[in-house]
């Protein structure tokens, strides 16, 4: 299925590196653990619809030879059409920080870039997908079809192999996080947010 | 907001550093440079890294817990949330240390080249890696600053109310004069300006030894221009001056005007760490009244100690000389009441007066030991003492005992046999009771009467418990009961709500345990001291405990002993009854992770304690 959607992709897509990313080898995912690349992102939106909402920011850490590596972490704020609104509360943004943002094609290049041989792991996939599918179309005609793991929908799957009978907000990454005595993490941006996802997949790695 | 997307700012883990000792210390924008250069890795429960394969770094806990043993499998270390330890600089010296993770553990990793550079850069947080934790704790004990005794100002020694005598007075009226007044010496004054001194000896030497007739004018023995102290000066430097001039008496001046005159007695009455003085005013004491007066200085006295440097030891030494001194002139005060004592007997004091470990607010424990020969009738004699010395006591601030272990208790007043069989009967069947009464009895000490009497029935104690395990092991139970206040990620556990809310007693969680395991110990292996230190010592030098062990109980004895006195004091201070009840967020941070290594020293000797009678629980 993935190797279907990137070779249909491969030939409607008009950036070059886009395009070398969608025709790299997926053979590294059959290397061990250890010698993978993980890039785990977290977006900040203006929306939970991926059809109307904004990214706001963007944020990701990147997992080699087992260890999150800090020095790999990036963090940009996005130029926004509309304005933040309501949702500024919420992720303690103001306008006046997002006037110091990018455009999003200034962006892209990196995170293809980080992809490479890489997969890429979200606490809800969909959903962050979703949004920089809409993004990457945009600029590039291509969808943005890389391996991609989910650590909600594992955690999701574990509680079910063990008959856990699940209650509203459990699958939060806060709840997630409690079940492997990973700590409670306060503030509420992209990159905290990246790398608390990517502490919980290191701590379900490791229960495997 | 990042200026860099490239080198954004790791919050998440910026705050997290500055939570943790050493990485507090450091500026905040190198604190965001390490964060940047973080690894994060999770491992799990029983992986074990050791420091032969790894060179990695600095690893810092970010959440889990994990030990450092030797290579014989000692617990070297136990380290929970927010410590660090950097495995390959830990095994200098000692082949083969590794660390164990015993819980499932997230570790922030500072890469090796990163480590130490931050370790180049920073003094503090090179020398927080410098040496092992109980060396740390060892440092932390001796080497607080220890304001001496003699850098104290002599400000308020001197007396400011001199007797100035014009040169005109005769030597006669001199002498009448000093007497009056009952001092030693006479300032010699013409108006505001000194003019010389006389002193007893002066009077002796110059006048009646050369026969000068009594209507002498003074000014002809006097000893013109004397010597001259400035009143901001130390102890030091008058007793200097004193000794090296050959004076006692110098006169105290203050932009040039004299203000008052001290004495070589006054220095002396300055060594206040001597209870010589207050024993002394105590034992010349005709009611209670008269020595709760004296007893009221204590807290000043406290105060000033400390601030003086005096260690916890020698301060709890001073005031159990005190209730010692009160004891006596109480027991004292009653046989003038009662006539004298129908037959030998021995006053015990038991806990930490016992111990020589009083501090402030303590309460009394207490018995009497009669010898075998009283009578019947004899009894009441002794009923009355200790209804007299007990409310005496009770009087002078040291409360009845909440458990009644007084002399005033039938059981706590007793012939030696009648203390045998009550002992006997006490290790043959260790109730929880029991248990609790022996624990305070275990510490007994001849305050006032017949030692013999009192050493024979430590004598027959000790044959009892050091032959009966299961005794023994009954006294174990009890005192593991009270744990140092550490939960499992050695953060500390306070009191959830009362009066008390977010503080933990320093004596109940943290002396009492020391105090109970080294009497186990001590009781275990014969040994008659029953001050903790001694106990300790005789313990380390009888090879029952190793030297490491020891020391670091010792260590962290004092540690704590320390910290009570310097709360009380501070207490005292704000004008606030002494209690032992303490804070710890009020604690600076360097202090707290003392406070924490201190408990854990003790953590460990209990669980050590817990294996070693585990069969008999």
């Amino acid at each position: 299925m993935l190797r279907l959607q990137r070779w249909y992709w491969r030939r409607r897509v008009r950036d070059p590196a886009l395009r070398a990313l969608l025709q790299q080898s997926l053979a590294f995912r059959q290397q061990p653990f250890e010698h993978q690349r993980f890039v785990v992102l977290d977006l900040e939106t203006t929306s939970l619809n991926p059809q109307q909402g904004e990214i706001v920011s963007i944020a990701w850490v990147v997992i080699e030879k087992g260890r999150i590596d800090l020095q790999q972490a990036r963090h940009f704020h996005l130029t926004t059409e509309k304005g933040v609104g309501q949702s500024a509360v919420f992720h303690q943004l103001t306008d006046t920080a997002l006037e110091q943002g990018q455009p999003f094609t200034q962006v892209m290049p990196s995170l293809i870039a980080a992809l490479a041989n890489s997969t890429l792991v979200c606490h809800h996939t969909p959903l962050d997908q979703g949004f920089l599918n809409r993004y990457v179309r945009q600029h590039t005609g291509a969808l943005l079809v890389v391996p991609a793991l989910d650590t909600l929908q594992r955690e999701y799957r574990r509680l079910h192999r063990h008959k856990v009978a699940l209650q509203p907000g459990d699958l939060r990454l806060g709840a997630c996080r409690a079940r492997y005595g990973l700590p409670a993490l306060a503030a509420h941006d992209a990159l905290t947010d990246a790398l608390a996802t990517a502490e919980l997949f290191l701590a379900q790695q490791s229960r495997m | 907001m990042p200026a860099d997307p490239r080198q954004p700012e790791i919050s998440a883990v910026a705050e997290f550093l500055q939570q943790c000792v050493p990485f507090d210390q450091l500026p905040a924008d190198a604190r965001h440079s390490i964060a940047r250069h973080i690894q994060i890795l999770y491992q799990r429960k029983g992986e074990r890294i050791d420091a032969s394969k790894d060179d990695a770094g600095l690893r810092i806990l970010r959440s889990g817990a994990a030990e450092i043993r030797s290579s014989q499998g000692q617990l070297l270390d136990k380290l929970g949330e927010g410590a660090s330890f950097n495995i390959h600089g830990l095994d200098i010296g000692d082949e083969g240390v590794s660390a164990h993770i015993i819980e499932d553990s997230l570790i922030y990793l500072l890469p090796r080249v990163y480590y130490e550079a931050v370790r180049a850069q920073f003094r503090a947080f090179d020398r927080h890696f410098h040496s092992q934790r109980s060396r740390r704790l060892r440092r932390a004990a001796r080497h607080q600053p220890n304001t001496n005794m003699m850098m104290l100002p002599i400000d308020s020694l001197y007396s400011r109310n001199p007797l100035a005598l014009p040169p005109t007075t005769t030597l006669q009226q001199t002498a009448q004069a000093m007497s009056e007044r009952r001092v030693s010496s006479a300032l010699i004054m013409v108006d505001e300006t000194l003019q010389g001194i006389v002193t007893d000896r002066d009077l002796r030497t110059r006048a009646l030894a050369r026969g000068l007739p009594p209507n002498t004018p003074i000014a002809h023995i006097m000893t013109p221009h004397p010597l001259q102290i400035e009143h901001s000066a130390t102890l030091f430097d008058a007793i200097l001056q004193m000794t090296q001039k050959g004076v006692h008496h110098l006169p105290v001046v203050q932009h040039d005007k004299v203000v008052g005159i001290i004495t070589s007695s006054d220095l002396m009455l300055a060594r206040r760490d001597d209870p010589v003085y207050l024993v002394q005013h105590l034992s010349r004491q005709q009611d209670t009244a008269g020595m709760k007066a004296i007893l009221d200085s204590l807290p000043t006295l406290l105060v000033e100690v400390v601030k003086g440097g005096m260690r916890a030891h020698q301060v709890s030494h001073v005031l159990t000389a005190i209730s010692d001194a009160i004891t006596h002139r109480l027991i004292q005060l009653a046989i003038n009441a009662l006539g004298p004592a129908p037959v030998s007997f021995c006053w015990l004091g038991f806990g930490s007066q016992a111990r020589g470990e009083q501090l402030l607010g303590a309460d009394q424990d207490n018995g009497l030991l009669i010898d075998d020969s009283a009578s019947d009738t004899d009894l009441d004699w002794f009923r009355r003492l200790a209804q007299f010395v007990c409310d005496g006591l009770n009087a002078c601030g040291y409360v009845y005992c909440p458990g009644k272990v007084m002399a005033t208790t039938d059981e706590w007043r007793q012939r030696l046999q009648g203390w045998r069989a009550t002992v006997d009967s006490w290790t043959h069947t260790p109730t929880p009771d029991a248990v609790m009464r022996v624990s305070i009895f275990f510490d007994l000490r001849a305050v006032y009467g017949d030692a013999q009497l009192c050493e024979q029935l430590q004598q027959h104690m000790l044959q009892r418990t050091q032959v009966d395990t299961i005794f023994l092991a009954a006294l174990a139970a009890n005192v593991l009961e009270q744990t140092p206040p550490l939960g499992i990620f050695r953060r500390f556990l306070v009191e959830r709500d009362g009066e008390h809310r977010d503080e933990f007693n320093l004596k109940k969680r943290g002396v009492i345990p020391i105090v109970d395991l080294v009497r186990i110990k001590a009781l275990a292996h014969g040994i008659r001291a029953v001050n903790t230190r001694e106990r300790l010592e005789q313990l380390m030098a009888d090879k029952v405990i190793t030297k490491t062990d020891g020391r670091n109980l010792l260590d962290a004895f004092d540690y704590i002993q320390q910290l009570r006195i310097q709360n009380h004091s501070q207490q005292i201070a704000r004008g606030e009854q002494p209690s032992n009840y303490c804070r710890p967020k009020d604690l600076p941070d360097l202090t707290r992770k003392h406070l924490r290594d201190a408990f854990t020293v003790v953590h460990d000797s209990q669980e050590a304690l817990r294996q070693h009678y585990r069969r008999g629980l």
